[in-house]
């Protein structure tokens, strides 16, 4: 049995306290970024770690996944020893960003002298903190777009299955990326107001920065009530940017994943969505689940308090529900007004007791990714 | 241990020339238009191993790389800091996921996980060992696995960021192989060494095989370093090194390399910062 043993995120909630009143109350906070698009003047609200005070356009911001891993490992106690058994799992859609650095020094290849010394590659963060941790050596990075850290945390959980190792580190890793954020807009994805997931208004995607560090192991090294069940990831090659709106390719991850964890439908408690707030997306998501499920599950989306963390949402979103559960709630899904009669299901609006039970965890993404998880909270 | 079916290999070394998109033109016309140089790499390598072949659909896909996709960030960076432009839907469409993945996925019309991976050192080691553990576990029944790196010009500026010496010769390849649990019509056996190994403990494991196993070692290992892994030993290298320059997933190409032109059974050691990795190859019968 695959345990979860917690961690830390930074996202735009703060620190955890005031994390969890946001998460409790329904609130969060966003920032206006602006860009130039075309000879446009162009704002959208960005849910910002540090409210945009930081330009990280092309700086590795080591210190802060540094302080989120630091953070996740005093958490959970472990020790020096303890770590040198754990491998290492990175989650990001924009890892490559370590390369705009050199890159976008040498834009006229005419300064290699600067980057004569620097090793880069989209390892770059995962080599550096197994050396600052005293990691395990087996480490890798996954690029799978809005899937990545979801991808990382079943590959975690079947190498510590296989005895490779007895603890796994996962990071979902997201930071404020010009052209990401550029690129976004300029494929008209971004909302210029709300984050409003399956709302009949939704207008788009939001997008924010986190870095979460979670820590898994297996029962006979560390016992937790939080177990990690399984879970299926899989390639829909309907289209490039996204899933069939008629939801066959997600209902397929999401009935895979249970009948592979001997969950059936009626025993999921709350489900996780991915609920975008895009269109398609969100009507793909519910038809998907519509093909599973005879009645609508708890739903929620977790994108309107921490914005849409691309490759970072697989273990940031599993984390922040974490804490909701930890705290005996389910949290509602905020902005949501009025019911789009296409989707027909409504997400929890307002938050709902829980403190235990089986959950669903649904990540949809660009390059045809789905990936479904299921977790369990025992009694303690 | 898995089985290797099939392999397949592109590669070419620093001053050769490769028209991938010409190429690729002939196996799908119509697979051009999104794609760029880097996938239609992808796609080339895996189609030397697959070919028409119609695979079970539920066959995952892992494609690892030493540095990604670092053509369509130049053209990015060039878009945004030079044109002042936005990026290129297609470019920043390229540029955010595994799109290769998906376009190897659906030329072959696979619908198994997919995953695009990355490491700084033995991505292709650490890759594999990936999917020996999934498949040893029952997680999957195949893996289609790939190494793709592309060439980058200027060629010094790439040495520097590889970490690897003016003096080295650089490559590009997308080398794949199809493993499975099933013993039936193998070409060959896999068994990835699940720890890294320093100096004397892979030169113990040297000692302790077969002595008619060849040996054969990664890009980074330097002439000395070899010397004194062999210590003396009267074993047969196998030098695949001739045909590609370096990247980041030469292992690939040195085991398919073995796989096709081999005999026998095969170490290949790697190293990386001071710390060994070893794979073991044998050849099953051919009828």
């Amino acid at each position: 049995m695959i345990t979860i043993l917690g961690g830390e995120i930074l996202s735009a909630l703060g620190e955890k306290e005031q994390r969890l009143k946001h998460l409790f109350e329904g609130s969060y906070k966003t920032v206006e970024k602006s860009m130039n698009l075309m000879g446009e003047e162009l704002s959208f609200p960005y849910y910002s770690i540090d409210e945009g005070e930081r330009n990280s356009a092309l700086s590795i911001p080591l210190h802060y996944l540094e302080d989120a891993v630091q953070k996740a490992i005093d958490k959970c106690a472990l020790t020096s020893e303890e770590l040198s058994r754990c491998g290492l799992f990175v989650g990001s859609a924009s890892n490559d960003l370590s390369l705009s650095l050199p890159l976008g020094k040498n834009y006229d290849n005419t300064q290699l002298n600067k980057v004569a010394c620097e090793r880069i590659g989209n390892g770059y963060y995962a080599d550096h903190l197994t050396k600052h941790f005293g990691l395990h050596d087996f480490s890798l990075t996954y690029n799978t777009a809005c899937t990545s850290s979801a991808n990382a945390l079943l590959d975690a959980a079947s190498l510590l299955e296989g005895g490779i190792i007895d603890y796994a580190l996962v990071i979902g890793f997201e930071m404020f990326a010009p052209i990401s954020f550029e690129g976004f807009a300029a494929m008209q994805l971004l909302s210029p107001g709300k984050l409003v997931p399956f709302d009949r208004d939704r207008t788009g995607i939001v997008l924010g920065e986190a870095i979460s560090a979670l820590f898994l192991s297996r029962d006979d090294v560390v016992s937790s009530p939080w177990h990690f069940l399984g879970g299926v990831s899989s390639c829909e090659t309907h289209s490039v940017t996204g899933a069939n709106p008629n939801g066959e390719g997600i209902s397929q991850v999401i009935k895979t994943a249970l009948e592979r964890t001997n969950i059936t439908p009626d025993q999921i408690c709350g489900v996780k969505a991915h609920g975008t707030a895009s269109a398609l997306n969100d009507l793909a998501e519910i038809n998907g689940m519509k093909r599973v499920f005879s009645t609508s599950p708890d739903f929620f989306s977790l994108k309107p308090y921490i914005g849409h963390t691309l490759g970072s949402c697989g273990s940031s979103e599993l984390l922040l529900m974490m804490e909701c559960i930890d705290a005996g709630f389910l949290p509602g899904t905020p902005n949501f007004k009025n019911r789009d009669i296409e989707l027909e299901w409504t997400p929890l609006i307002e938050k709902k007791s829980c403190t235990e039970g089986h959950f669903l965890l649904n990540y949809f993404g660009f390059g045809g990714n789905n990936t479904s998880l299921v977790i369990e909270k025992v009694s303690s | 241990m898995i089985y290797v079916h099939n392999t397949g290999s592109v590669t070419r070394k620093e001053g050769e020339e490769l028209d991938v998109k010409a190429q690729w033109k002939t196996i799908s016309p119509t697979m051009i238009r999104r794609t760029d140089r880097f996938i239609q790499l992808a796609l080339l390598g895996a189609y030397q191993a697959i070919g028409e072949t119609a695979l079970d659909k539920d066959t995952a896909l892992f494609m690892a790389s030493g540095q990604g996709n670092l053509a369509v960030f130049k053209r990015l960076r060039d878009q945004r800091y030079i044109h002042k432009q936005p990026p290129k839907p297609v470019d920043f469409i390229n540029s955010l996921s595994n799109t290769s993945g998906f376009y190897v996925a659906q030329y072959f019309d696979l619908h198994g996980k997919n995953l695009n991976v990355s490491r700084l050192g033995f991505v292709a080691e650490i890759t594999l060992l990936l999917a020996q553990n999934d498949l040893e576990l029952g997680k999957e029944d195949q893996v289609l696995l790939g190494g793709v790196d592309e060439l980058q010009e200027p060629a010094t500026f790439t040495k520097r960021t590889l970490g690897i010496s003016d003096e080295s010769l650089l490559g590009e390849g997308s080398n794949w192989m199809l493993l499975s649990r099933e013993h039936e019509g193998a070409l060959a056996t896999i068994d990835v060494a699940k720890k890294k190994m320093d100096l004397s403990e892979v030169k113990a494991y040297l000692q302790s095989i077969d002595p008619a196993c060849k040996v054969a070692f990664g890009f980074r290992c330097t002439e000395p370093m070899i010397r004194e892994i062999i210590d003396g030993e009267e074993r047969e290298r196998f030098l695949y090194n001739e045909a590609c320059g370096f990247y980041e997933t030469e292992t690939l190409y040195a085991l398919n390399s073995f796989i096709k032109e081999g005999e026998g059974e095969l170490l290949f050691i790697n190293v990386y910062e001071e710390n060994f990795r070893v794979i073991k190859v044998s050849l099953l019968p051919r009828f």
